[in-house]
Parts: structure tokens; sequence; C-alpha cells
């Protein structure tokens, strides 16, 4: 049978020969070529060791099976979308791939014009071992694939409700206080006697705004403080006023919206009376409140999700082969 | 939820833009080990670990930081852990179980081995990259609009024959280079101009802020460009377009003034450190390392030729290496471990090593950077900063408020609307006066308002630094007292008493029994020339406290060394005044 087909063979013209011997080779080695390309190495026992040092370097504990599974794959899957960045040839005509080139080109010597270099750096293959580019390749990928995800059709209120409960521990609120108070420096000589006049006038006639204040000295961040958290106001005026405040209010003491003066409280300036304007206790930012943020987070997690699908159909794409 | 809300006349933030972790590398080799995520940590009030082994934690969190690690070498030496003495035993372990003689010879072996060519290694491209981006990560991870603010940024550590000219670049938003430009590229300050530049035309905003010009030998703020060459108008706009704000309060000392640049300045002698960092013994030379000289320089230029390159504002940070801002006297935590991360080390009690060699003896707690700003943002903080609206500390935190105009009520604090009166016809701290409204006015006037610290000392007073040039061309400064506690006035020949000393050096305390909670005055400039340029900046100084050095003594039960006391203090950007041409 063999000897039949050689001698069927000797029989062709020699051009019929070479098309049918060699189109099945030139497929053979582009299939293996590609089969080739479409692998990535696996990271070595090494550099995997040295990942996990820098881990726990960072976390503080050396990572357990799980984490570093997840280590592994993380850099399976950036040799994957480097090969593909690379395949896709998004180093071309990238600034910054140009201007790491050229600095790699300055260092080895070459010579010529930037573009020159350029070319050269490339025919080199210094694209291809450069850590920088390597990352920015990926990021560069990650980007455009992340962009596939738009237009994001906007989260409907479950998703948003649903989101929220479940981040509830990231918005818990400490008390915010708004007020305004009449204020007598320490300075003063005749502090006491003053705050004593100021009081019995407060309480007689109930000032409001500006002629309350004039009763007091000026205050370099004025009379009328815009709302802010608890531990701002001790930051302000000092811990102790803070405090005396909060615990009057909690002890209905000092009513929010009330047209009275309540006073004097020492401060580390002085004394105050006070009027609370406004008192949200602790508590939770509400989701109407926090809706951006969640509809912000949304839409990453809808563009995270198409890169991960993305990243998993490259993986399966490519192989992964020995170091 | 802001923790405070936003204002249109301003908030007052405070934070540290110059903060190092274990990514720079002399920071790793003397024994550092946190990272960005700890300095963060730290500056929202959670308590990290030093790296001489003890719990640090700030008594009041700070509203925004940046950590700026060196760029050279980023996070090499944390990669390569090269075979240093606190890479096989901790500094704590070392201070707890050796001998000094044996701490001693680790710290020799220390100092001998670093060198920052050891970050020339194999693959420390790709070690920088990863540290940039953890370095990135860890600022946009911690940055809460509102209520925290972090910038991505790093230190630019040009140092031509050891004379510091270091910068810390700080970003505007996320949007950040690949790479950070570093001195191994060029230590030309103009290439890193070119860089930035560079990187704000494609979105990038960003500012550079000089820092210890105190120990750049004169070349921080040079009369001649770095490569010799004469300052033009083209490099004063570049300069004051890259480097709005000077660093002139940190951990290495002042760069407000030197007592040889300024003998009439009663305050001068504070907290002077001008030993050249590097290197053998020698000193800084006085002249075109400080701000105040600076800003003196450039009105002259103004003057002669047209240009000023040193129309810039100040802040104060901390350049702490150990993921902190140790911005509070009694409890210093120093900047680098192994050259004072304990009251021993600090006060030379653990090591055995001539007195020349404790440089950090002469080291200062951290100062801090005051910003008006509307919300506590980035955008919010960074754009206040590039209009100079800023002022620094020495540490403690004292409101200062500081507006020039023409014609301001005498009044003026004591109104009802004292900052909306101020800008309607005037500028803050940081701007240019606008042109009288009249021909014949008379001097500017300046408002200027001072809130002592609510956990700190009280104020003794508030002073008005004046710059201006002569008909000769040469400038001048004076001091004005012009706010004065405890009812002090000048006698007759101008001075004024002192306003007292309250520390008690035996047990490192003092009390507010001296000094006001408030100081404020509206000040007209008794000796303007409307034909010569000049500067004003506010001055606010505390009464005396006990020194770093003093809470260390107290602790070491030895005789605290001089100076016992320190006079902390607030110096504003300035307003300057410009002739019309």
């Amino acid at each position: 049978m063999i000897r039949r087909m050689i001698t069927l063979g000797q029989r062709m013209p020699p051009l019929l020969r070479f098309v049918l011997l060699g189109v099945p080779l030139w497929l053979g080695q582009s299939y293996a070529e590609r089969q080739e390309f479409f692998v990535v190495d696996s990271p070595s026992e090494q550099s995997l060791e040295v990942a996990y040092l820098d881990w726990a370097r960072r976390a503080g504990a050396y990572p357990n099976d799980q984490q570093r599974r997840d280590i592994l794959q993380t850099e399976i899957e950036d040799r994957v979308l480097f090969k593909e960045a690379l395949r896709q040839q998004l180093y071309r005509e990238d600034a910054v791939v140009e201007q790491r080139l050229l600095r790699n080109a300055g260092f080895i010597g070459m010579e010529g014009d930037d573009a020159e270099k350029v070319r050269m750096a490339f025919d080199l293959g210094l694209h291809r071992n450069d850590e920088i580019i390597r990352r920015h390749l990926i990021e560069k990928l990650k980007m455009q694939v992340r962009a596939r995800a738009h237009p994001i059709q906007p989260p409907g209120a479950d998703i948003l409700q649903a989101r929220y409960v479940a981040t509830r521990e990231r918005w818990k609120r400490a008390p915010g206080i708004e007020m305004e108070h009449v204020f007598f420096s320490a300075d003063s000589t005749d502090q006491g006697a003053r705050v004593v006049e100021a009081g019995r006038q407060l309480e007689a006639v109930a000032s409001a705004g500006a002629a309350a204040y004039s009763l007091g000295d000026a205050f370099l961040f004025g009379n009328r403080m815009p709302r802010m958290a608890l531990p701002r106001l001790a930051d302000r005026f000092g811990a102790s006023f803070a405090e005396r405040l909060e615990g009057a209010i909690e002890a209905g003491m000092l009513r929010p919206g009330a047209a009275g003066w309540y006073g004097p409280v020492a401060s580390s300036y002085g004394a105050h009376f006070v009027r609370v304007l406004s008192y949200d206790a602790a508590g939770h930012t509400t989701l109407a409140e926090v809706e951006g943020t969640l509809t912000h987070e949304y839409e990453r997690s809808v563009e995270r999700d198409v890169l991960k699908t993305y990243v998993a159909e490259l993986c399966e794409q490519y192989g992964v082969g020995r170091s | 939820m802001p923790l405070v809300s936003a204002s249109p006349e301003r908030n007052l933030f405070w934070g540290d833009l110059h903060i190092h972790t274990s990514l720079s590398t002399d920071a790793y080799v003397m024994g550092v080990r946190a990272l960005p995520d700890d300095a963060y940590t730290f500056a929202k009030g959670g308590e990290i670990e030093h790296a001489a082994g003890y719990g640090i934690r700030i008594r009041r969190p700070l509203d925004f930081a940046a950590v700026t690690d060196h760029s050279e070498y980023l996070g090499v030496m944390r990669e390569t852990d090269p075979e240093l003495p606190f890479s096989s035993r901790p500094l704590r372990q070392r201070l707890t179980e050796d001998s000094r003689l044996r701490t001693t010879i680790a710290w020799i072996r220390t100092m001998v081995g670093f060198n920052p060519r050891l970050g020339e290694v194999e693959g420390s491209d790709g070690m920088s990259a990863a540290a940039w981006q953890m370095t990135i990560d860890s600022a946009e991870r911690h940055y809460q609009p509102g209520r925290f603010t972090t910038f991505i940024g790093f230190e630019w550590s040009s140092m031509p024959d050891k004379n510091n000219l270091h910068r810390n670049v700080i970003y505007r938003g996320s949007r950040v280079p690949e790479s950070p430009f570093s001195s191994l590229q060029s230590q030309n300050p103009e290439d890193l101009w070119s860089e930035l530049e560079k990187q704000r035309a494609s979105g990038m905003d960003n500012l550079a802020i000089p820092h210890n010009g105190n120990v750049s030998n004169g070349l921080m703020y040079d009369s001649v460009a770095f490569d010799g060459t004469g300052i033009d108008s083209v490099y004063a706009a570049r300069r004051m377009s890259n480097e709005p704000v000077s660093e002139v309060f940190q951990i290495k000392g002042q760069s407000e003034t030197h007592p040889h640049l300024s003998p009439d300045d009663q305050f001068a002698d504070f907290e002077v450190f001008d030993r050249i960092l590097a290197g053998r013994v020698r000193y800084s030379q006085p002249e075109g390392s400080y701000v105040r000289d600076a800003l003196r320089l450039g009105i002259e230029m103004a003057h002669a030729e047209g240009f000023n390159p040193y129309q810039f504002g100040v802040i104060g940070s901390s350049d702490s290496h150990n993921a902190s801002t140790p911005s509070e006297e009694s409890t210093f935590s120093g900047k680098l471990p192994l050259l004072d991360g304990s009251a021993g080390i600090r006060l030379g009690k653990s090591l055995l090593l001539p007195e020349a060699y404790q440089i950090s003896r002469d080291w200062s707690s951290a100062g801090l950077a005051a910003v008006w700003a509307e919300e506590n943002t980035r955008e919010s903080i960074f754009d206040a900063v590039r209009r100079k609206e800023t002022y620094a500390t020495s540490g403690p935190r004292m409101a200062v408020r500081f507006f020039g105009g023409w014609g301001y009520p005498p009044d003026l604090v004591d109104r009802g609307n004292p900052i909306a009166l101020a800008e309607r016809t005037g500028v803050p701290m940081g701007g240019r006066l606008p042109a009288p409204r009249d021909e014949g006015a008379s001097g500017p006037t300046f408002a200027v308002w001072a809130l002592k610290d609510p956990e700190g000392a009280n104020l003794d007073r508030i002073q008005i630094v004046k710059g201006w040039v002569r008909e000769d061309g040469t400038s001048q400064e004076r001091i004005y007292d012009v706010a004065l506690s405890d009812g002090r006035r000048p006698d007759e020949t101008g001075a004024v008493p002192d306003v007292g000393n309250t520390v008690d050096v035996e047990r490192a305390t003092y009390t507010n029994s001296i000094g006001s909670v408030q100081l404020s005055s509206v000040w007209q400039d008794p000796d303007f020339d409307p034909a010569t340029p000049a500067f004003y900046y506010a001055r606010v100084i505390e009464i005396p406290t006990p020194r770093w050095s003093t809470y260390d003594a107290v602790k070491l039960g030895i005789p605290a060394p001089a100076p016992a006391a320190i006079q902390e203090r607030a110096v504003t950007s300035a307003i300057w005044f410009e002739p019309s041409r």
C-alpha cells in the first residue's frame, strides 16, 4: 500500500506533489504555532513564593490554601491578559509604551532618533519584558473590556435597597449638630460678671441672632456653626464642651430648635450660651443620601462582571504550560 | 454625610502631605515595616505599631494626608530585604535585650551599609511598579470625600552634592502617571517641572512642594537656576505654576528664617537644624535656604526685573518615615526609628555615639498643614493649596485667618460678618493686594485673627512680618507686634515684655495661666511705600511649652537638655503688594 502511494507520488508532476504535501504541512505548522502562542507559562514555585511573602507582608499572615490558590489564579490571569494584549497589538501607537521603550533604549545605548529607537526596541522585543509596559497593557485591555459593559441600565430600587442593607455597617453616622452660640472669652477680666448679666438678659428677652451675639465677644469661627459631627465639635471647642452638649440634649435639657439659650457651657476658650438648631442622633445615613454612591458601585460591579466573564473565556482559550 | 458641612467662607482642615512608609529605602533600612494603609489608619485616628514595637495613635485625627515615599527605588528594599541588622532582629528586640555597645554596633553596621544604590538590582522596575500601585490603591481605598481626604503622591529626592532639593509631588485626582518621576532620571528641578507640565497637559493635575530648604546649602531658593544660569520670567512663571507652596515646618527643622538672616527677630532662633544630611559634618549656608529670605529675593527681582520666582505660600508637614504624624511634643515618636525611635535613642542613652552623630537631638516634632477650603475633598483642598490659602504650624492647631485690603475698619473683627467684609475689599492669605481704590490711599490694612489650639497652649502674640524693597533695590524686613496677650503694650523703645514662662521642667508641664485664648488686630502699615513691592505674613506665637526632649528627659529621669521649652507657632502664607508698573 505504502509502496503504491510512493509510486503514485513519483508519477505526479512536481508542482502537484508540492501542493499536496506542502499545504497540509504548512497548515499543521500554523496550527502548532497557534497552539503554542495560546499557552502561558505557569508561575514558578519560586515566583509564587515571592508573591505569597508579599501578600503576607501586606496582610500580616501567610496566605492559607484558598488564598494561595487565588494568588496563583490572579497571576495566571495576568499572564493571559498580557499575552492577549500583545496579540491585539495594544502596544502600537501607545505613548506610555513608547516613552518606556525610549528610556530602555537609552539605557542599553541605542542610537538614532526617537522613532528609530522605538522601532529597534520593538524589533528586539523590549516591550515584552518591561514590567511597567506589562502592567500598562493589562490595565489597557481591562479598561477596554470594562467599557463594553456600557451603557449600563440604572439599578432598580430593589437592587439599591438590597445593596444598602448588605453594607449598612458602612453608613453609620456620628451624632451631628448645628448650633449658634454667644461667646465670652476667657481673656476678659470680667468674664464671670458678663456671663451672669448676659444670661439674665438672654433669659428675659430671648434675644436671637445678631442682637444676642452682640452681648458676647467675637469668635474666630463665627457665632453660627455649620452642621458638624460631634467629634469635630470636640476638636473645635474641646472635648468637655461637646460632651456637655451631648449630655444635655440626651437628658432633654437642651432641645433642638427651642428658642431659649442653654448655658453657660465652658469650653477651651471661655463660656458659651448655646442654641442647638438641629441635631441628628447617632444613626445611619439614609438610602437616599447614599444612592449616588451605591449606583456608582453597582455600575462598577457590572463592569467587573463583564471583565470576569471575559477573563474566564480567555483563560479557556489559553492553556497553561510548565514554566 | 460630611463631618463638617461645606462653607463658602471655607472650613479649616488639618493635614500632613509628607508621610513615608517602608516603601522608602531609608525607612526600610532603619527598621520601618509599616505600609501606606498604616499611614492612613494612623491619620484617621487608628493605632498602628511603631517600628520600635510600641503602639502609636494621634489624639485628634487629621482631615487629609498623603503618603509620599521616595520615588528612587520605591519599594525595592522591602522586596529584596538585603542583609542588614534589622533584617535579622527588629529594633525593639535590640533595644530591650542588647547592650548599648551591641546596639551601637548594629547602628554603625546599618549606617555604613546603607547606600541608596542598594536598590540597583535586577527587576527593580517591577518592584517599584508594584509599590507605586500599592501607594495608589491605598490612597484610593482610604479616600472618603467629606470625611477624610487622601492624595496620591511621591517624593522626588534630588540631592546634588548631598544638599537637599527634595520636592513632594501631589496629584489632584486619581489620574496619575504609570511611574513616579525620580531623581535618578534628573536632579534638576526644571526637569521635574517639565514632567509635571506634561502630565498636567494630559489631565493629571499636580503640584510640587519643596521642603527642607534649611539643609539645601543655599540651593533651594537660589538667585540662579540649578545649572547656574540666570533666572528669567519664564523660569519664574514655571516655578510658581509648579511649586505654589513650600513646606516650612517639619521634623528636620524649620525653614522660615535663621538668626543669621534675621538678627532682629527675637523668635528666629527656633528649632534651627542646618546640618547637611549626609556625608561629613558640615552646615548649610543660610542665604538661599529659608523662606523669608526667598520672599525677599523674590520682591527684589520683581522690583528690578518685573518677575518674581518666589511668590509662594507655606504649609507644614511631618516627613515622618514611621507612617505617622508625630506632631505633639508630649507623644513625639521620631522620624527614623534607628535615629530617634525611642526616648533613649533620641537623648543618646541607648547608643554610644559622640553628640555630633546624634543628629535627632536637634530635630523637632512634626509640623502640620492648615488649609482653608470649602469642603474636605481632593479638589477643594488641592485648589486651596494652589491658591495658597494655607498656613503652617510647628504642630499645634491654632486657627488663623489673615486678610489684606484697603481701608478695613478698625472694628472689622468685631462685626457680625467679618470674613465676608474682609473679602469684599481684600484678599485672604496667599493673595495679591488689589490696586488701591484711590491714588492717595494710605497704607494697606491687614486683619489678622488667631484662636488657640483648643487642646493646647494660650497665645503670646500675633506678629506681621513685612519685607519690602528700598530705593537701592535691596530688601528689608521688619516685624510688627500687632496683638499682645495679657494687656501688654510696647514701651517707648518698642520693646515688648516677655509673656512669661510657666513650664515646670522637672515635670514637663505648663499652665494656661498666662497668654490669651484669642487675639486679633486690624493693622495698617505705617511705613508703606506705594512705589516698591512688599510682602506681609502673619506669625502667631504660643506661650512657652515643654519641648519633646523635656518630656523624654522626664521619662528617662535625666536633666532636660536645652532648650527645655519652646514657643510653638503658626506662619501664614504671605500677601503681596505690587506697585502698578
